[in-house]
């Protein structure tokens, strides 16, 4: 894949550019995965991307220029980041363990 | 000659106390004795001494949990072997917290049991010792 802006070959499809750090996808809001700059869904799971995008956005994404993905404020990073923390809290304590595993605990 | 270890074998399954307690015999040097539900398990503990206690996590009336608290407050010497079907880490956690020494997974081969049992034997011996 290459940059839109300055043309540097990247490896893999990632958030920005090695070389001038443009950015080179979108990340799914849902699921994180990296998507191509003209998606308009992500191709993990379905959810839409950045309706700038489909607004005009996409002349941005063109030109390599960082889109204008959802701006969090501070306290909502904080609440995700927290919301993030008791849902692996809540997975890892409902995990169903093997004998073995058990053994490990003891 | 080695001494005996008393083991306890506590559960609500007649089926379950007649496994265990046919699988102990097999090993010498073992008094085994049995109880169907916790309360009778506390009377146990006081008359029969156990040094061991293979113990069902749930049962009637009297849960697994709340004999494993009983028996490690009043004689936290003797060693606790939980069983369970239950194999959710934050239960099986719960039995740890509370003292469990080992926990065996319901169903289990003969040859986990007789694992876990040495286990218990080699904690006894070095609580014994130390």
């Amino acid at each position: 894949m290459q940059c839109m802006r300055c043309k540097t070959e990247q490896e893999v499809l990632q958030k920005f550019c090695n070389e001038c750090g443009a950015a080179m996808g979108l990340t799914c809001d849902r699921c994180g995965t990296v998507n191509r700059m003209e998606a308009r869904h992500c191709g993990a799971c379905g959810q839409p991307l950045v309706a700038s995008l489909q607004e005009g956005g996409a002349a941005a994404a063109r030109h390599g220029r960082p889109l204008p993905v959802r701006q969090y404020t501070t306290s909502e990073i904080e609440e995700l980041l927290i919301l993030r923390r008791v849902i692996k809290a809540g997975e890892e304590s409902a995990k169903i363990l093997t004998q073995n595993e058990i053994d490990n605990l003891f | 000659m080695p001494n005996t270890n008393r083991i306890l074998v506590v559960d609500d399954s007649d089926h379950v106390r007649i496994l265990v307690s046919k699988r102990l015999k097999h090993r010498d040097f073992l008094e085994i004795d049995t109880a169907q539900n916790g309360k009778v398990a506390l009377e146990k503990v006081k008359t029969f001494h156990p040094d061991v206690i293979f113990l069902d996590a749930v049962m009637p009336e009297m849960g697994g949990l709340e004999v494993l608290q009983s028996v490690k407050k009043d004689s936290p010497g003797i060693i606790i072997v939980m069983m369970s079907s239950i194999s959710a880490r934050e239960e099986i956690l719960q039995f740890k917290e509370a003292g469990a020494d080992a926990y065996l997974l319901k169903p289990f081969e003969d040859q986990k049991f007789d694992e876990v049992l040495e286990k218990a034997l080699t904690l006894l011996k070095s609580k014994k010792e130390g």
